[in-house]
């Protein structure tokens, strides 16, 4: 396993740890999140500046001790294009469902926009990390 | 024009050359050994640049490095 995959792992095992919490913190009452702090807005911050943080010092310490040849830089292309597809149709779903389920009471619950936002920030990572993961076993062949 | 068949003989060249690691190729053309493990079992199409490189650390010619095949 290479030094580039194994970083890929960690980030998307640490991206995955804030989206569940994310989602744990929404699918609760977010009035029963307030550890630290009489906000529970500022508490996602919080976690959030944590997350991205902790996600830019991975990327510094990733690029650092591993070269970022024409290879990587290929495949990371086609991972940000996969990405960028792949979180387009989310956000138009995600909202359309949440469109739907609140057409009754003729508006969407603010907690649920925030929610989402959080989520897809760390979509996008999880999303981007696994083609990482993903585009290296499927190859860059010969354009025939 | 379509391509139908590509080899190359980096492996074979490296072995010429003082029994070459990719690890030592790799830091001599400025990429990662990931980078010349995949080019030997011929899973990237690398950049003209990068054939030129691997010519000159092995000093051959691009033409001994990837023998490329057209229809």
């Amino acid at each position: 396993m290479s030094y580039r995959t194994k970083m890929n792992i960690i980030i998307l095992l640490f991206q995955l740890g804030f989206l569940i919490l994310y989602s744990v913190i929404f699918y609760n009452d977010v009035d029963d999140f307030l550890t630290f702090g009489n906000d529970y807005r500022l508490n996602l911050v919080v976690i959030f500046g944590i997350s991205q943080v902790i996600y830019l010092a991975l990327l510094m310490i990733m690029n650092k001790y591993d070269k970022l040849d024409e290879r990587n830089k290929r495949m990371e292309a086609t991972s940000t294009g996969t990405t960028v597809v792949m979180m387009m149709f989310i956000s138009f779903f995600s909202l359309q469902r949440l469109y739907v389920l609140n057409i009754d009471e003729g508006q969407i619950p603010i907690y649920w926009l925030w929610y989402l936002a959080f989520a897809c920030v760390s979509l996008t990572i999880i999303i981007f990390t696994l083609s990482n993961l993903l585009i290296p076993l499927l190859g860059t062949k010969y354009e025939s | 024009m379509k391509v139908k068949h590509v080899t190359n003989s980096i492996k074979e060249l490296r072995f010429k050359n003082n029994d070459m690691s990719q690890q030592v190729l790799a830091d001599l053309v400025g990429c990662s050994r990931q980078t010349i493990h995949v080019l030997e079992k011929n899973k990237y199409s690398p950049s003209f640049v990068l054939v030129k490189k691997i010519s000159k650390a092995l000093n051959v010619t691009v033409d001994e490095v990837i023998q490329v095949e057209l229809e």
